[in-house]
């Protein structure tokens, strides 16, 4: 399998293409986004566009690759940007990459990816100060990922509020799994493993490491929980006691269980519970059936993290 | 080149469409002398009418400068941006020996950060009043100041910041005052600079601005946006399929003819009906990220409630509801005692949520801020 002929995102990046294309120089550019959990192929699809940038519009356009970890203000923007152009001297990066710009002909395209980051460890008035500045005509264009759709893009009051496109990346279908695979994969094992993975390329290359050295069916899953152990266990870690012992009985629930499901299986009464079950459901640990139905079922939200818990009960 | 799709930035050039009245009465009012104020909704389009009515005024031989004090927070910052735009439009006279003292200090400004020394007050008043000096009274010219509340809002929030906050008013105020000028200006903001500053006693700083609004466009201005954009990409929109859409968007500023475009562009299979721009619109309404306008309820606390009964009223009235309709909903099943409580309560809740963005003030109607917000809501919490 090639996983370079998964066309999923190619749909996007074409689209992105095109604008960047057709877009003039000289006016305020329009900010993209780009949608998509872990895994689903945001970093992929910038490379990708980088390289089709640098080989088609690299006349006229300069890619410029950020990771968004490396983000903590709005000026390391502005001073990375300048680093990648090579830009030595003066403390006014902005103004430098506009000179730079002007001197070359040539548009910064920023692609910055994982800005998640960048967003949530800054301050909104840094926020601000990054748009106005894209704003300026024939300011850089950004093209960004994010993992989720945060409140500093749909907070009224946010800077980008409304400010961006949104494209989201959909979920791999089995559609685009059978145009990769090797032909004679047996994809009923593939597919039950891909059914506890988020559907993901990432999933896919995953499952598709499994099943290169695996026979049957049992020792995929065996494989596949021995891949994700690391990452359970650290995430199982860093809960409280109270936690994994809600986390542990509601592994032992097929669908999940009620509030007196779990204080049967763990002899807790609410006081114990209650309190524990909000703080997981706010963390993303469990989920809860709509909130109105008294005696909402909960479940394990991270179908992984399910697995993991299930050990011995396959 | 022809408009292109833009849904979030300010729109210059062939990317601005329409606002033909709007523009036509600016200058009239810029012509006669007048310094405008505009308070409106984020994302009504404020920026690039501003833009487009320099633009004009370039095109006239006026002098002409666009400030956004969104890019900071401090006075420092401030006094950058102004110097940095005036500088490099010609608004000032050649700079006297005077100054080139105040601007050489400046000038270091882009080698390292630096301390204007100001919250000294004597140095503070001789730097704003080197500054105003700089000004030539006696040509035509428009200033842009975007964003002012924002940053003064930031500003007040920040040490001595009222102090900060007054001098600035004022000292816009000054520059606006001199006999004779010829500067015309234009402030722009989404929070309404008028409470900002009456809430502060410095109602006088502001009061000789003329108020300018900005609305939905025009239907002709709507059909014509959206036909425009069609073209731009090649699609041909019929007459009833733009009618339909206009009429499905019910408040047509540019922003959402935008993004309902961008949506129809995105499905588009060669044929469009009033199908797609009932699919486009549904797909608008039903992006999950709408949930996150319910989730933010939850931090208005005692208010929550209240504020969902409003909500829940305007969203099945397209057209808007008076205060009175909404105070007699809160008053519904209460004693009548509770009145005065309950009326206060309205005004509070009302306030946070134009604040928020969730409604707006349309005369004596308040309605949701977006038709697709608006549509969400009904279809959530309604139906
Ligand atoms: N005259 C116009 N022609 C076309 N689109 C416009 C126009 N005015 C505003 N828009 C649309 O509205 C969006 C926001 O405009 P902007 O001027 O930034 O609003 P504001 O400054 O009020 O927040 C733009 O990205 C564009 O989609
Ligand atoms: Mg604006």
């Amino acid at each position: 399998m090639n996983i370079n002929f998964l066309t999923i995102n190619d749909g996007l990046i074409a689209s992105f293409f095109d604008y960047l294309k057709r877009e003039d120089m000289g006016k305020p550019a329009q900010p993209h986004l780009i949608v998509g959990g872990s895994g689903s192929g945001k970093t992929f699809l910038l490379r990708k566009l980088s390289v089709m940038i640098e080989e088609r519009l690299g006349a006229s356009l300069r890619p410029v690759s950020i990771e968004g970890k490396m983000l903590f203000s709005t000026d390391d923007i502005w001073r990375y940007c300048a680093s990648c152009l090579q830009i030595h001297g003066g403390s006014a990066a902005f103004e430098d990459i506009l000179s730079w710009q002007k001197e070359h002909s040539c548009r910064v395209v920023l692609l910055v990816d994982n800005m998640q980051y960048y967003f949530n460890r800054t301050e909104g008035s840094e926020h601000f100060s990054l748009r106005g500045k894209l704003n300026r005509p024939g300011a850089p264009v950004i093209m960004a990922t994010s993992d989720k759709v945060l409140p500093a893009f749909t907070d009224y009051n946010a800077a980008f509020f409304d400010g961006f496109k949104i494209s989201y990346i959909r979920p791999l279908e089995m559609s685009d799994v059978q145009a990769v695979v090797a032909q004679g994969t047996d994809m009923g094992r593939l597919e039950k493993l891909l059914s506890c993975l988020p559907r993901t390329p990432r999933s896919l290359l995953v499952v598709m490491g499994i099943l290169s050295v695996s026979n049957d069916s049992r020792t995929d899953v065996a494989l596949l929980r021995d891949w994700i152990s690391p990452y359970c266990q650290a995430r199982y870690d860093e809960c409280v006691g109270q936690v994994q012992k809600i986390l542990s009985a509601l592994a032992q629930m097929e669908d999940g269980g009620t509030l007196q499901d779990i204080r049967e299986m763990t002899g807790d009464d609410n006081g114990r519970l209650s309190p524990y079950l909000k703080l997981m459901a706010d963390k993303g640990l469990v989920g809860k059936e709509a909130k109105v139905v008294r005696g909402g079922r909960y479940t394990i939200a991270d179908p992984l993290l399910k697995l993991w818990l299930r050990e011995g009960n396959l | 080149m022809c408009i292109s799709n833009k849904i979030g930035p300010p729109v210059e050039g062939d990317d601005f469409f329409g606002r033909e009245k709007e523009i036509r009465l600016a200058n009239r009012l810029l012509d006669n002398g007048h310094s405008l104020l505009l308070s409106a909704p984020r994302r009504i389009g404020k920026s690039s009418l501003a833009k487009k009515l320099i633009e004009e005024k370039r095109r006239k031989g006026w002098k002409c400068v666009y400030i956004d004090l969104e890019e900071t927070i401090t006075e420092d910052g401030f006094l950058r941006l102004v110097i940095d735009a005036f500088r490099k439009n010609g608004i000032w006279e050649q700079v006297s020996k005077r100054l080139t003292s105040v601007l050489d200090k400046i000038d270091k400004v882009s080698v390292g950060p630096v301390e204007f020394g100001i919250g000294k007050s004597g140095e503070q008043e001789d730097l704003y009043q080197g500054l105003k000096r700089l000004f030539r009274h006696d040509e035509d010219s428009f200033i842009v100041v975007d964003e002012l509340t924002l940053f003064l809002g930031l500003l007040n929030k920040s040490e001595d910041g009222a102090k900060k906050v007054a001098y600035i008013l004022n000292w816009l105020r000054s520059l606006r005052q001199v006999g004779g000028t010829k500067i015309r200006w234009l402030f722009c903001g989404s929070v309404g600079l008028r409470n900002f500053t009456s809430s502060r006693n410095l109602g006088y700083t502001v009061n000789d601005l003329t108020e300018f609004n900005l609305d939905e466009l025009d239907r002709r201005e709507a059909y014509g946006l959206l036909l425009e954009l069609g073209k731009s990409e090649g699609i041909t929109m019929d007459d009833d399929i733009i009618e339909y859409a206009l009429d499905k968007l019910s408040w047509n500023i540019p922003y959402f003819i935008q993004i309902i475009f961008s949506k129809l562009v995105e499905n588009y299979d060669g044929t469009l009906t009033r199908g797609s721009v009932d699919l486009a619109y549904r797909d608008l309404c039903s992006e999950s990220y709408l949930g996150t306008w319910s989730e933010r309820l939850a931090e208005y606390q005692e208010y929550e409630s209240p504020a969902r009964q409003i909500l829940k009223s305007l969203s099945t009235q397209p057209a808007g509801m008076e205060r009175g309709a909404l105070l007699d909903k809160l008053m519904t099943g209460r004693e009548s005692e509770g009145f005065e409580r309950v009326d206060l309560l309205l005004s509070k809740v009302l306030d946070m949520l134009e604040n928020d963005g969730y409604i707006m003030k349309n005369g004596a109607l308040r309605t949701f801020r977006s038709p697709l917000l608006r549509d969400y809501w009904f279809d959530r919490f309604v139906l």
